[in-house]
């Protein structure tokens, strides 16, 4: 079995690229890589053109006249993220109440609603922004999913910093890593925005 | 001239590379032709960058070629320069001509 360019980096490439040139792209390296005899040197020569290429590829599709359906997108996601996350919020805390009952600690409900409503709540908005975003949907669900942990962030600053740092770490990367993963599910009915990109 | 053909110097060069490939000019070709000539370091994602916009102003064409096994069953975006895409090469390459012409660096002795 010849072997594979690296998971991770053929990932994140392409995660970027629009749909239209994505196979394209990826073919085009997996061929140098193979070309370069598929060692550990095309594997670094890969994650070069990679690092290098993400930022190109993530704004292709940003075409002055698509702009528009991106900030419109990014908007549809701020508003998934505040009304359907304020009412899973409001939805888990009952549903904590009920399974741990009045004397629940306020970290055993906090860990509920994390899973429960935030979690959920991210993916749904990454799902919605991409898909909404048409050719720079990907790029307006990786800035959403930025500003999803920006709160957190700046907790401490403000004195609400009582969490220990690791949970706050958890909350960061998991409300990040489901806001991409909700961005990179495809299209669940072709008849969605952006389902034919 | 009108809005779309004006080139920046790095859709003139992909322009070019993509001529210089002729009929097998897909990602692989073009984005060696442009690092081999120019002697400078390109990401693949900028090359496709620039010919996605060329693309847009009409200036290049595409087509999917076949699926190769050294590609991971991938098709190739084959390109190919217009009409249109010639004509915008050619003024902009006189556009430089008269800019530069009678001009002297004075960089002969460098």
């Amino acid at each position: 079995m010849s072997p594979a360019p690296p998971p991770v980096a053929r990932w994140v490439l392409s995660y970027c690229l629009p749909d239209d040139i994505r196979e394209a792209v990826l073919g085009d390296l997996e061929e140098v890589f193979a070309l370069g005899g598929g060692g550990p040197r095309a594997a670094r020569r890969y994650r070069i053109q990679v690092a290098r290429s993400v930022l190109p590829t993530l704004t292709t599709g940003l075409a002055p006249g698509r702009l528009g359906r991106a900030l419109g997108a990014l908007t549809l996601g701020f508003v998934t993220m505040w009304v359907v996350g304020d009412a899973a919020l409001a939805g888990s805390r009952g549903l904590a109440t009920v399974v741990l009952g009045e004397a629940a600690s306020g970290e055993a409900v906090g860990w509920i609603t994390f899973l429960s409503a935030m979690l959920p709540t991210c993916v749904l908005a990454g799902y919605l922004t991409a898909h909404a975003g048409g050719h720079a949907g990907r790029l307006a669900a990786l800035v959403l999913s930025l500003v999803v942990v920006v709160p957190a962030l700046i907790a401490p600053l403000f004195g609400h910093g009582g969490d220990p740092l690791w949970a706050r770490s958890v909350w960061i990367l998991g409300g990040f890593a489901a806001t991409v993963a909700g961005s990179a599910i495809r299209p669940l009915a072709d008849g969605l925005p952006g389902a034919r990109l | 001239m009108a809005r779309g053909e004006h080139l920046g110097e790095f859709e003139l060069i992909v322009l070019a590379a993509v001529l210089r490939a002729g009929s097998d000019a897909y990602g692989v070709v073009i984005h060696r032709e442009i690092e081999e000539r120019t002697r400078r370091r390109v990401a693949i994602g900028s090359v496709y960058k620039a010919l996605e916009r060329l693309r847009r102003k009409g200036l290049v064409e595409r087509r999917l070629g076949d699926p190769t096994p050294v590609r991971g069953g991938r098709a190739k975006q084959l390109f190919e320069v217009t009409r249109a895409g010639r004509r915008a090469m050619r003024r902009t390459v006189e556009t430089f001509d008269r800019m530069f012409e009678g001009l002297e660096l004075g960089l002969d002795s460098a």
